[in-house]
């Protein structure tokens, strides 16, 4: 991990921690979508499948599945159905030898943040504003 | 792998009162030539699904009977809990099929 993204966990007083959740990271700007797939009224109405980029598509968690009529009409569907199998060659947790906390907002911060990283930092976007009241 | 046993919760967001979130993530439940969910309020939706473990995702197969109500766009976004319509406008390298 590039020492510019490092970060230390801080608390306010000595809390019992009770356990520890590691997240993989995702490969692409957390804001932006791994893929976007556009499709004709036809195609999706005879029922369409796409292959996905697997390399792109492993280690999930969440999916979220945003589903839109560009014409402005209502949308709606019979299914979405997402082919899944389990992920190959995960992470051996027994040889990991340090564990550093990275804050979920750290290509967030703003500026008023301490430990901001100004390589990253994206302060004039409304919706982080409003997600990171100070 | 079986995704009904993978997939732990399932929710939406815009959906119509009525919807079927299960059935229209694929998860069974569905009626063949039924629209299983549509949107509430505008032209757009989002479905959620947790998975027990870590898996991959191989493909997305799009089942919708009414032209006028088939989507156009789809955007996918992985290990994201907190997410809302604002996120979805970012734009994307588009995979035309």
């Amino acid at each position: 991990m590039p020492r510019s993204r490092r970060r230390r966990c801080v608390f306010r007083h000595l809390i019992p921690l009770r356990a520890l959740v590691i997240t993989p990271i995702t490969h692409s700007h957390p804001r932006h979508p791994l893929q976007e797939i556009k499709l004709s009224a036809a195609d999706a109405a005879a029922g369409k499948t796409v292959r996905l980029k697997a390399a792109k598509f492993t280690a999930v968690h969440t999916i979220t599945v945003y589903v839109e009529n560009e014409s402005g009409e209502a949308v709606g569907v019979q299914s979405i159905a997402l082919g899944v199998k389990a992920t190959e060659g995960g992470a051996d947790v027994s040889k990991i030898k340090k564990v550093e906390c990275v804050p979920l907002l750290s290509y967030y911060c703003c500026g008023r943040c301490s430990g901001m990283d100004t390589s990253r930092r994206t302060p004039t976007q409304p919706t982080h504003r409003r997600r990171h009241e100070h | 792998m079986a995704t009904e046993d993978v997939v732990t919760s399932v929710w939406a967001t815009n959906l119509n009162s009525g919807a079927n979130v299960r059935a229209a993530l694929g998860l069974g439940g569905a009626i063949a030539g039924r629209v299983s969910a549509r949107s509430d309020v505008g032209n757009s939706f989002i479905l959620f699904a947790d998975y027990r473990s870590a898996v991959t995702l191989t493909t997305l197969t799009v089942k919708a009977p009414d032209a006028d109500l088939a989507p156009t766009r789809i955007k996918l976004f992985v290990n994201r809990r907190d997410f809302g319509f604002d996120d979805a406008e970012e734009p994307a390298a588009e995979v035309r099929i």
